[in-house]
């Protein structure tokens, strides 16, 4: 069944192990498994032992944390979705470009798109806090009518009037640039909304992809470990029949025991799903009336169900099989439900 | 609920993480009552401060909001990558606070207990901690020490050679022997979750 020998096993399960052990020590987690030149037997060596570091907690007690706890770790991921979603840049582009007074625009806008904007209103006839000095039209709604302002205002020089213009026509000139630059903004925003859109289904889709060929793999070590088994000389077989009359179920299964060695695999063919809030299990016989559990069968796509272990469950010796149908959800000690499938006999195939 | 179940167990965990990599609050608050038991256990037991290990778990979860994108299916199941995080996270505490007698001390104390599990949801997660459970206390006293001690305790396999009493070489046979044991033992477990 071995492909190497002991020693080479030995030494290939040490050196996977110790390359964990060792990525353990860093207070790291263990990163990818051995992927050397495709070298099959150590990346499930490698993922056997990951996943054996993962099942070692289990034997501890569970130990609820705090009720607040969960409220924390939810408010900690919606802030972070909200900081994500609202862009707030993005968001305060619409209202600075409305001439909201004292905002400092965003990095990369003109810094005087906010004093133009404010300047672009006041030509509309609206604001006036921005107008820069006393021009010709706007001279006489700043008080040139008083008798102080008079003398002033006919001695500025022509040059400062028209420098004051050019000025103003330069400003005017930039709040038309900021409001075009924001309608840029706003139309690559959009863009990138969309490609951002496409992006998460084609990564959705390819996740699905990856999701598939994992289950592919797993089946295709399933298959092989399950090849190995029943082909091993001396492998017994244990027929699951119908119970009951008239028969509770069309499934019919096979329970494959090694011997010597008591690693066992189980195949139940034809396996309706069990009623809502039900699950078969598996029960391995010991003696008269001991029934020790296997494991629960899950019909799967064609609808067929197997299970497998590397041995039995105890050190008795296995005098028959049966499968029931059991409460979902808990923890029992021997057969309850009815009985859909049994079996009380082992024929040696090979 | 038709959709628990008709997927197995591991693709309802991965399929959970692949919506919380959408930005889906909701699966992430059933990823956190799925495996906030265990993994509190555990930082509790390596830290030994319920406080600490609280908030090591709010980190955890926080990690798997943020990088639940970062998730390879190919390298090991979800529950032993959020196990994994979360004893990194707990390891690197403890090694700044430095309080390793403290941990070595409670270690011997927790690893005794064999009660059932309160709040097991399913006959296949209870079955499947019974048997780790069952396998642990199956291992030589001084094998299990020394794995624990890696473990739980964060020591380097040359801190617990000093601590135990007993050479480097002695420490890394030990520990490699235990997990091929229990890699063995547990071969069926295992396997359900590639």
């Amino acid at each position: 069944m071995t492909h190497d020998s002991d020693d080479e096993l030995r030494s290939r399960e040490e050196r996977v192990a110790e390359r964990l052990l060792g990525a353990l020590e860093g207070g790291e987690a263990p990163r990818a498994p051995a992927r050397s030149g495709g070298d099959e037997p150590d990346e499930l060596l490698a993922r056997l032992y990951t996943e054996l570091l993962g099942v070692l907690p289990l034997a501890l007690d569970e130990r609820p944390p705090s009720p607040e706890l969960r409220e924390r770790v939810l408010a900690a991921a919606s802030d972070e979705a909200t900081v994500d979603a609202d862009g707030p840049r993005r968001a305060e582009f619409p209202e600075r470009a409305a001439g909201r007074e004292g905002v400092g625009p965003a990095a990369g806008s003109p810094p005087a798109a906010a004093v133009a904007a404010g300047t672009a209103g006041a030509a509309r006839g609206g604001r006036r806090r921005t107008a820069p000095g006393p021009g010709p039209r706007g001279a006489g709604r700043h008080g040139a009518g008083s008798p102080e302002q008079a003398p002033r205002r006919t001695a500025v020089p022509r040059r400062l009037a028209a420098a004051a213009a050019v000025l103003a026509l330069a400003l005017v000139g930039l709040g038309v640039f900021a409001g075009w630059l924001h309608g840029r903004l706003d139309a690559q925003d959009r863009t990138i909304a969309g490609l951002r859109a496409s992006l998460e289904e084609t990564e959705r889709r390819a996740e699905a992809l990856g999701v598939a060929q994992d289950d592919l793999e797993r089946r295709r070590l399933d298959l092989a470990s399950q090849l190995a088994l029943v082909s091993t000389p001396g492998v017994e077989v244990c027929p699951l029949r119908p119970a009951g009359d008239p028969p509770r179920t069309g499934a019919l299964g096979l329970l494959f025991l090694s011997n010597p060695g008591r690693e066992w695999y189980v195949r139940v063919a034809r396996l309706e799903p069990p009623p809502e809030g039900q699950v078969y299990v598996l029960w391995f016989q010991m003696g008269e009336d001991r029934y020790v559990p296997g494991g629960v069968l899950e019909p799967g796509y064609d609808d067929a169900a197997q299970l497998s272990g590397a041995e039995m469950p105890t050190a008795e010796e296995m005098t028959g099989a049966a499968v029931t149908l059991e409460r979902a959800g808990e923890r029992i000690e021997r057969p309850d439900g009815p009985m859909v499938l049994f079996g009380d006999e082992r024929v040696g195939m090979l | 609920m038709p959709s628990e179940t008709q997927l197995p167990p591991r693709a309802r965990e991965q399929e959970l993480l692949r919506r919380v990599a959408g930005g889906d609050a909701e699966a992430l608050g059933e990823l956190y009552d799925r495996f906030a038991g265990t993994l509190n256990a555990l930082a509790t037991r390596i830290l030994g401060d319920p406080a600490d290990a609280e908030e090591v778990l709010q980190e955890v979860f926080v990690h798997a909001w943020r990088r639940a994108d970062g998730y390879d299916p190919t390298r090991s199941s979800v529950s032993t990558w959020l196990i994994l995080v979360t004893r990194s996270r707990a390891i690197d505490r403890l090694r700044s606070r430095r309080v390793v007698e403290r941990t070595a001390g409670e270690a011997r104390h927790e690893v005794d207990r064999h009660e059932s599990p309160a709040g097991a949801r399913r006959v296949q997660e209870g079955e499947r901690r019974r048997r780790v459970r069952e396998e642990m206390s199956r291992l030589p006293a001084e094998q299990r020490r020394v794995l624990e001690l890696a473990y739980y305790g964060g020591f380097t396999q040359t801190e617990i050679a000093q601590e135990v009493g007993i050479p480097l070489g002695t420490v890394k046979t030990r520990t490699l022997l235990a997990m091929r044991k229990l890699r063995q033992a547990l071969r069926g477990e295992l396997r359900d979750l590639l």
